[in-house]
């Protein structure tokens, strides 16, 4: 055995495994939330992929703007926003994608709410004013997102942002 | 612990947030001697050494040799104290 300092890797597994784990742990006596790093890109700007990590909790009531970790067919998961709720149908949509780019369920299957977002190393809760007003005006911009969206991905080769 | 696709993590328990970026994973053998000790109030070298011999094949004097490197591995990310 050589004399070594902790080592910090990143153990991938397949979303399956991982997100059965994430929920029976939701479940367990005294855990009020779970953290975890995200994978993929669906939503940009706000949140990149193998950067940015979330905090989840058991599912809250639905509500429109609301982030959320549900399964969308079976064994297939996505965190996305929630853009309607129809009774007990609840549509959602990456905010790095568009128009017909949506997912619809019914509300038990969402696995757990996004309470807070560690975006570059910082904690930026739901209830924040920054994440409200990054919220309402993405909305707005849904017309132009897709622009939005190119040159974001132009410029994150170049700059963090 | 618990044993995610072959993977030993040390999951805290009772605590309000797991963050699994900050996970620890222990290799077989390292696991095989946290189940033994967790439960303990303390423990030291020699009886990490003790265990080791009874599963591995190894001779006590490595053993004791690893089992010092673990234990301060262990103290090191904070999952024991000295």
């Amino acid at each position: 055995m050589s004399k070594k300092k902790p080592a910090i890797d990143t153990v991938k597994v397949d979303n399956h495994t991982f997100v059965t784990q994430i929920a029976q742990m939701l479940r367990q006596e005294g855990r009020k939330s779970v953290t975890f790093t995200v994978r993929g890109y669906s939503m940009r700007p706000f949140i990149e992929n193998g950067r940015d990590k979330v905090e989840i909790t058991l599912p809250q009531e639905p509500r429109i703007g609301q982030v959320v970790l549900a399964e969308i067919a079976p064994r297939t998961y996505a965190l996305h926003r929630i853009i309607k709720i129809e009774g007990d149908t609840v549509t959602m949509q990456g905010d790095g994608n568009y128009l017909s780019q949506t997912e619809t369920f019914t509300a038990d299957k969402i696995i757990g709410t996004v309470v807070s977002i560690t975006r570059k190393g910082k904690r930026v809760s739901v209830e924040s004013k920054k994440w409200k007003t990054y919220s309402f005006l993405w909305d707005k911009l849904k017309p132009v997102r897709r622009i939005l969206l190119a040159i974001h991905r132009r410029v994150i080769k170049f700059i963090n942002i | 612990m618990q044993n995610v696709c072959g993977e030993y993590l040390l999951v805290p328990a009772g605590v309000e947030n797991v963050d699994f970026s900050k996970i620890i994973s222990l290799n077989e053998t390292a696991a095989y001697l946290w189940n033994c000790v967790e439960k303990l109030e303390s423990f030291d070298i020699e009886t990490l050494a003790e265990l080791l011999t009874k599963e591995y094949e190894v001779e006590m004097e490595v053993a004791i040799e690893d089992c010092r490197m673990i234990a301060e591995r262990w103290i090191e990310i904070g999952i024991a104290e000295e």
